[in-house]
């Protein structure tokens, strides 16, 4: 028993060295711009929303060469609904496709950055959209915060929840 | 050489698996996406042609010709997008555009011919300045003009989306905004009564 319990402080301990040790750091710049966004809806046919970038954290990792390079993304943006006569919400996928195509589950933190967006519906009261996914999603050279330049560069897909409400699933 | 003829066997049948498993994994472009839409559309279109779909319903308002269309849009979208929708999921919604359609019509707020086509070209045009591959995939299969796809193809979803809106600014006209309530929320609630409405009427 009390050789589990040292196991157990062993790993605990490891796992928190492993996590503080990265070298990483995170900046956070304020949004802006506008994109659009466009969906096809079964019902309502082609439609679009321009959405406003909230927020671009963005993570950069330093490499071997003590250079920084720049190692994923989350942004945040919210979109004006209120001209739609019905609801209209944002649903994040839980799988993904890797570049080798491989289709997983998101990992905890993009969880957490889910969490964040559904956050934002639930005070704000707006449609949240979230764009630009970590770097396992796409490639380094696409995978940078291109909302802040290209017009509906993120995220744009089919989204159908229900007969209700439209989803957006992020991909 | 019996065992060679087992081992193959089992190096053919992985081998298949593996092929086809790839095969149904392979992801589609949205061009794509909105090609496969329309080759589903227009095959599930013949069928329901051919085979005459009835579903029990109160309404006799609805045509055969919208009931059909309609499946065949939503059977097209859950095999193209992969989503489920069901005959019921489409009986609901022509059900409920009869219903406002009617309701808009008694209140005399049903938009015009004019109207309706200004909202279309609004869509249209916006398509234009933003191209979008889904709706070009879709053109394409269906073989038609971007504007035959804006006020043929599409134009009954913006018919209704207009006629939701009128009816929508009417409840707003007899709501008022709450106090301490914000755009937004004032919003979604009259979507609310919008729907009540919707389940009154049916």
């Amino acid at each position: 028993m009390k050789i589990g319990k040292i196991s157990l402080t062993i790993l605990l301990t490891s796992f928190f060295v492993l996590i503080f040790s990265s070298s990483s750091f995170a900046k956070t710049k304020e949004g802006g711009d506008s994109f659009l966004s466009h969906f096809y809806h079964p019902d309502w046919g082609y439609k679009n929303i321009y959405y406003t970038v909230h927020t671009i954290e963005e993570y950069y990792v330093y490499t071997k060469y003590d250079e920084v390079e720049l190692d994923h993304h989350h942004a945040v943006a919210i979109g004006k609904t209120s001209g739609y006569p019905y609801s209209l919400e944002l649903y994040v996928s839980g799988v993904y496709k890797d570049d080798a195509g491989t289709i997983g589950k998101i990992n905890a933190s993009d969880w957490r950055w889910r969490d964040r967006l559904t956050d934002y519906i639930t005070d704000r009261g707006e449609t949240v959209y979230g764009g630009g996914n970590t770097k396992t999603f796409y490639s380094t050279v696409t995978d940078r915060p291109k909302v802040t330049f290209t017009s509906g560069a993120v995220a744009d897909g089919i989204y159908y929840g229900s007969t209700d409400e439209i989803r957006m699933s992020l991909y | 050489m019996k065992k060679t003829w087992v081992l193959l066997s089992v190096v053919a049948v992985v081998s298949l698996g593996s092929i086809s498993y790839s095969l149904a994994n392979i992801e589609l472009n949205d061009h794509d996406k909105g090609t496969e839409f329309a080759k589903y559309y227009k095959k599930a279109l013949e069928k329901n042609n051919d085979n005459k779909i009835t579903i029990d319903t109160e309404s006799e308002k609805i045509s055969q010709d919208e009931l059909t269309d309609k499946l065949a849009r939503y059977q097209a979208y859950s095999k193209a997008f992969g989503i489920k929708l069901t005959e019921e999921d489409a009986m609901k919604k022509l059900e409920e555009r009869t219903v406002l359609a009617e309701y808009a019509r008694e209140h005399d707020i049903y938009p015009t011919e004019e109207e309706i086509k200004k909202h279309i070209k609004e869509m249209a045009d916006s398509y234009k300045e933003h191209k979008y591959d889904v709706v070009a995939g879709i053109i394409e299969g269906l073989d038609i003009t971007e504007d035959e796809f804006f006020f043929e193809f599409s134009r009954d979803g913006y018919e209704e989306e207009l006629v939701r809106l009128n009816i929508l600014n009417k409840i707003k006209s007899e709501n008022e905004m709450l106090d301490g309530e914000d755009e937004i929320e004032y919003h979604k609630r009259m979507l609310s009564k919008l729907n009540d409405l919707i389940e009154e009427l049916k």
